[in-house]
């Protein structure tokens, strides 16, 4: 049987036009403000508008991934979308997004990986593809983070932002590149790490005695830890198993977590940091849609070609962590 | 110092420590002895004594090696903040 590889098609993202600067965050008391770029890295981050929700964010990401690579809804076989910031429990965000989108033949899913999700998602569309049971997926990451934050918590609230980012994979040959290979991994043990208490079955919003369990939580040095610890072994494990080594990556679109972390990981890859596309001063901390919306950027950008081989990568809540090789 | 600590404990479980970490707190523990301690909680703990003490604590005053006796000791006498403000920049 001939061998089938998924190909990246095409990349759109879409950020809100709200756009906070840290000296926006007047919640917060003057001198801390200044130490909110030093500490994260984030300078600016956008805001969705009262009338978007996580959904409204996907589709615009999404119709601008299909208009850049020509490609018509209607086409679409399958729709993932990551989020962990949800329009709500049930259904799943992606049938509004897969309506409005007039995807009408696409089966359509969430997956909630919180800050992995773009790296989960391109893992399965991948899977899907290659198996040979879908010729076409579309992947969508969104985050509409600004409404599960604490606006007075200031170890959680200025390193995130709001946005979503879209990638269309379609089934093709090894010639034409595509992901080449992905690593995904969990540690359950450690889920209460990052997350947001309360809402579901084993805390419901009316058995919540303390209202902050209703907003997301993370602590920090902790998730740092794991994300030094994890992240660089997991990307030298791809590498490995695909038989490539890191000084044929012309780039690596890493989680925009923190601008500490992504250089730690750098340090200890031995690569340089300018070889990890950033865009988290703009955009802070985009969660679960940080990999495609920066993937996008490099591509649009030109910082990334085709033929370049790229390391997408992300850490985040579960804990879950995982890389994909792609040649674009 | 008791009715202050035990008000401080209350506020910091509802605010931002985790269930658990008051287990290792006591008056005497250093603020880099709580679990999770960084600069961001450090803000986090300054906004939680203005808003439920309305004292004003500079973050000088959050460092390492400061104990939550220091801190009562600030919030039950605000007039001592300013001279350990110079103490610390190394004015007398």
């Amino acid at each position: 049987m001939k061998e089938r590889r998924t190909i990246l098609a095409a990349t759109g993202s879409y950020l809100p036009e709200k756009r906070l600067a840290n000296e926006d965050l007047t919640q917060f008391p003057r001198e801390a403000i200044s130490l909110i770029g030093e500490k994260t890295g984030v300078y600016f981050r956008r805001v969705a508008a009262d009338n978007e929700c996580t959904s409204d964010l996907a589709v615009r990401a999404a119709n601008r991934c299909l208009e850049n690579g020509g490609l018509d809804p209607e086409h679409v076989q399958g729709i993932i979308l990551a989020t962990s910031s949800p329009d709500r429990m049930q259904p799943a965000t992606a049938t509004r997004l897969q309506h409005l989108l007039g995807a009408k033949r696409a089966f359509a899913l969430d997956i909630n990986s919180v800050c992995s999700g773009s790296a989960f998602g391109i893992a399965l569309a991948d899977g899907l593809i290659r198996s040979g049971q879908y010729g076409n997926i579309l992947l969508v990451a969104s985050e509409v983070y600004s409404r599960i934050l604490n606006p007075k918590d200031y170890a959680t609230f200025p390193f995130f932002g709001d946005g979503a980012g879209a990638a269309f994979f379609r089934a093709g040959s090894p010639a034409e590149g595509g992901v080449i290979h992905s690593r995904l991994r969990t540690d359950g043990s450690r889920s209460d790490m990052i997350c947001v208490p309360a809402g579901g079955t084993r805390l419901p919003f009316g058995k919540m005695t303390n209202p902050r369990a209703a907003y997301f939580r993370m602590r920090g040095p902790d998730v740092f830890s794991f994300a030094v610890e994890e992240v660089p072994e997991l990307v030298g494990q791809l590498l490995t198993e695909a038989g490539v080594s890191l000084s044929e990556i012309r780039c690596f679109i890493c989680h925009q977590a923190n601008v500490n972390i992504i250089h730690k990981i750098a340090e200890l890859l031995h690569v340089p940091r300018e070889r990890f596309f950033m865009n988290l001063a703009e955009y802070g901390n985009t969660a679960g849609a940080s990999v495609l919306i920066a993937l996008d950027e490099a591509l649009a950008g030109g910082v990334i070609r085709r033929g370049d081989l790229v390391v997408t990568v992300a850490f985040g809540g579960g804990l879950s962590w995982g890389t994909s090789l792609i040649r674009i | 110092m008791h009715d202050v600590w035990e008000k401080l404990k209350t506020v910091m479980m509802e605010e931002f420590l985790e269930p658990g970490d008051m287990t290792v707190v006591t008056e005497t523990t250093k603020l880099s002895e709580i679990p999770n301690w960084d600069s961001m909680a450090a803000v986090n703990l300054q906004i939680l004594i203005n808003e439920t003490f309305h004292v004003e604590l500079p973050l000088d005053l959050l460092y390492d090696e400061a104990a939550f006796a220091d801190l009562i000791g600030f919030i039950r006498e605000p007039a001592t903040i300013a001279g350990a403000i110079r103490k610390r920049n190394g004015r007398s």
